[in-house]
């Protein structure tokens, strides 16, 4: 369902925004905003702060995600930064370091 | 940012990298496999395989791939090892660097074109890391050219093909070969140590010079003249190569002591312009 697809080959060094939504199975680096849902596949690295309504994540993510709905963290997957969402799912088998902030 | 590293995983999509039409991506991407805009990429591109600029996909980067296939916009200058097309409806602003370029009826299209190989540049630089950094023959193509030109392929056109993968967005920077010395200025005659007659200097300042500008500047007529001349390895050599045939020792300029030697013919060579013998020391490392 993503329309957005960045090939796992692909390095992006910068930011992303836009109306779209995002699959990453490369590298992303600086800043991602988006105003649609983001998921970062298995082979996914991202290096960035992730802003977008909802975000799945797979693989790994070092920087901050911020989601306006919800946050999945899902097994195995490796995140590194804080987690601010109002739903938050980390399942069994992510690995996780960082803090949760679940808004109010 | 950290020292950017390819991953080495295969893509198994068969679908190529697609930047939809409500993306924005500022900043620079690289990869091994296709990819096709139909947003909005500023920066700079950097592939091995081809990019498609899709027909509502904006450009605004420099960009180097293997095949290059436009449909939509592109602003900046565009290197491709392959093949370049514009279809119709096309518009791109920008030079254009490929053994093979198509421009269809209908395409859009501000900028130089220029048909050789990118190896040559990219050959020359390397090959000829000392002698290009005289900036002899390059003089034209500085970095206070590039200074000129903010707008990437608008305008100056002397970083056409170098340093294309390490651009940083909006600025024609030192290309990141440290020994591509740019040294701004007047063109220097080169610091020939094989140098034929004085008919054959005469010829071949003469010849130099042309090069030197089609560096800097890129005229067609000189890249017509440039690729007449045959694009073998550094084309601002062959010239020499072919006019001085029996001084030249197969290999290019040979400026290890930056000094004019051998024989003197330099020496008078460089008369007209540049006093002779150690006058001028070239910083060529």
């Amino acid at each position: 369902m993503a329309s957005t697809v960045i090939g796992s080959t692909i390095v992006i060094e910068g930011e992303i925004s836009g109306e779209d939504s995002l699959l990453i199975h490369g590298t992303v680096r600086g800043r991602i905003d988006l105003r649609e849902r983001v998921e970062v596949a298995t082979d996914g690295v991202v290096e960035a702060s992730i802003v977008a309504p909802v975000v799945t994540v797979y693989g790994t993510v070092a920087g901050d995600i911020t989601a306006d709905e919800r946050a999945e963290l899902r097994a195995e997957c490796q995140v590194v930064g804080d987690v601010r969402a109002p739903r938050i799912l980390i399942a069994d088998g992510a690995a996780f370091k960082g803090r949760v902030d679940m808004g109010g | 940012m950290a020292t950017r590293q390819q991953t080495n995983k295969l893509s198994g999509d068969g679908n190529a990298t697609l930047i939809g039409e409500e993306i924005q991506v500022v900043g620079r991407i690289e990869g091994r496999e296709e990819l096709k805009v139909q947003g909005y990429v500023e920066g700079s591109i950097h592939l091995t395989e081809t990019l498609v600029v899709d027909k509502g996909g904006v450009v605004v980067a420099e960009v180097r791939a293997l095949d290059v296939v436009v449909y939509g916009i592109v602003i900046g200058d565009v290197v491709a090892d392959r093949r370049i097309v514009l279809h119709a409806g096309a518009r791109v602003v920008g030079d254009l660097k490929a053994p093979r370029v198509t421009i269809a009826g209908g395409a859009a299209f501000r900028g130089q074109v220029s048909m050789g190989t990118t190896t040559d540049d990219g050959q020359h630089e390397d090959t000829s890391g000392h002698r290009s950094g005289t900036g002899r023959w390059r003089g034209g193509s500085s970095s206070s050219r590039g200074g000129g030109g903010g707008a990437r392929g608008i305008g100056a056109r002397s970083r056409v093909s170098r340093g294309v993968s390490a651009k940083p967005a909006g600025a024609l920077s030192r290309s990141s070969r440290g020994h591509e010395v740019e040294e701004p200025g007047p063109r220097q005659p080169p610091l020939r140590k094989r140098i034929g007659r004085e008919v054959g200097r005469e010829r071949e300042v003469g010849r130099e010079r042309e090069v030197g500008r089609e560096r800097e500047v890129g005229r067609e007529r000189e890249v017509g003249r440039e690729r007449e001349v045959g694009r073998e390895a550094a084309p601002e050599q062959v010239p020499l190569e072919r006019f001085d045939s029996d001084e030249v020792d197969g290999d290019l300029i040979d400026v290890d002591d930056g000094m004019i030697t051998d024989g003197g013919k330099k020496k008078r060579a460089a008369s007209p312009r540049v006093p002779a013998r150690g006058k001028h020391r070239v910083d060529h490392a």
